[in-house]
């Protein structure tokens, strides 16, 4: 790492998973820590790094991976470097993972509430966000950028978007808590790591996500339909 | 030089790619231009004498985490 980030002028740093971590601390903030000394050392200019919506709330401090992903800001803050944290509501691209159910049963699945709006972001419009800020040398200081998508919807208004795109019903159906959980644990994920998923669902089922207040700025272009006719579609029709 | 880490992931890749683009479309001739060729992966050019590249020590990336609820 330390020899990556030598020279660099701007760095674009997303943690990568770590299902099998021992904490969600360490999933973020021990992993990030080389970075954050390597941005030091070597005089980084600027760093741009995907993040998350929730600081300032009152569930920020109990909201999985979202509190390490805060502590990360606060990490890479902490060095000096001028820097932008992405923050983000949930990715439009998540229901890739549901395209099984979605196409055999007609059905997807969360533990949040099916009539919580909730603003969604596809990761297109999160890439362009972060090529602006990597090649704008005029910025400077700490600051979040947040990307809300161009509309808050809930999962019972993208299952009516989804029925009507791809032509056949389709509906959400809430699952609990811990059957969330021991989903992810059942996959091979640690129990810290599980529970820091199912902490995140819990506080964006709070309100973790509406915090930010919508303006034309922070609303990216993407809908869920036009998502949904671009990427889930194919998908399902593969 | 512009670093991207988890240049294979779902929102690293897109980020090369709009950082290409935008590039490209600066209209800026190819001499102003410095390539990396990093061992790991394919090279990338920028204008401003600047470099997009990426490290060669990225895990593979599996899915973004902060906000995968």
């Amino acid at each position: 790492m330390d020899k990556a980030f030598s020279g660099a002028d701007a760095v674009f740093w997303l943690t990568p998973p770590d299902p099998r971590a021992p904490s969600v601390e360490a999933a973020f903030v021990g992993f990030t820590r080389p970075a954050a000394e390597a941005f030091r050392k070597h005089g980084v200019g600027r760093v741009v790094a995907v993040s998350a919506l929730g600081r300032s709330t009152p569930w920020a401090s109990r909201a999985g991976y979202v509190t390490g992903s805060l502590a990360m800001d606060d990490l890479i803050a902490s060095t000096g470097v001028a820097y932008r944290a992405l923050t983000n509501p949930s990715f439009m691209d998540n229901t890739i993972r549901q395209v099984p159910s979605i196409k055999n049963q007609g059905v997807f699945f969360s533990p949040i509430a099916g009539d919580r709006k909730l603003p969604t972001v596809a990761t297109r419009d999160i890439a362009a966000a972060a090529a602006r800020l990597l090649l704008d040398p005029s910025w400077s200081g700490v600051g979040e950028v947040p990307s809300l998508g161009p509309e808050d919807l809930s999962f019972n208004d993208m299952a009516q978007i989804m029925s009507e795109v791809l032509g056949m019903q389709v509906r959400f159906q809430q699952n609990t808590f811990e059957a969330y959980k021991e989903r992810f644990v059942s996959f091979g994920m640690s129990d810290a790591m599980a529970q820091g998923m199912t902490d995140m669902a819990w506080a964006k089922n709070e309100g973790l996500d509406n915090g930010v207040a919508r303006t034309p700025e922070n609303s990216t272009p993407t809908s869920f339909r036009q998502w949904t006719e671009e990427v889930l579609k194919p998908a399902v029709a593969s | 030089m512009i670093v991207v880490t988890t240049p294979t992931g779902q929102i690293g890749s897109q980020v090369l790619s709009n950082l290409l683009d935008r590039v490209k479309s600066s209209g800026l001739s190819s001499a102003t231009r410095q390539v990396s060729r990093p061992a790991s992966g394919r090279a990338l050019t920028s204008s401003r004498a600047r470099t997009v590249t990426r490290p060669s020590w990225t895990r593979p990336f599996l899915a973004p985490m902060p906000s995968s609820g």
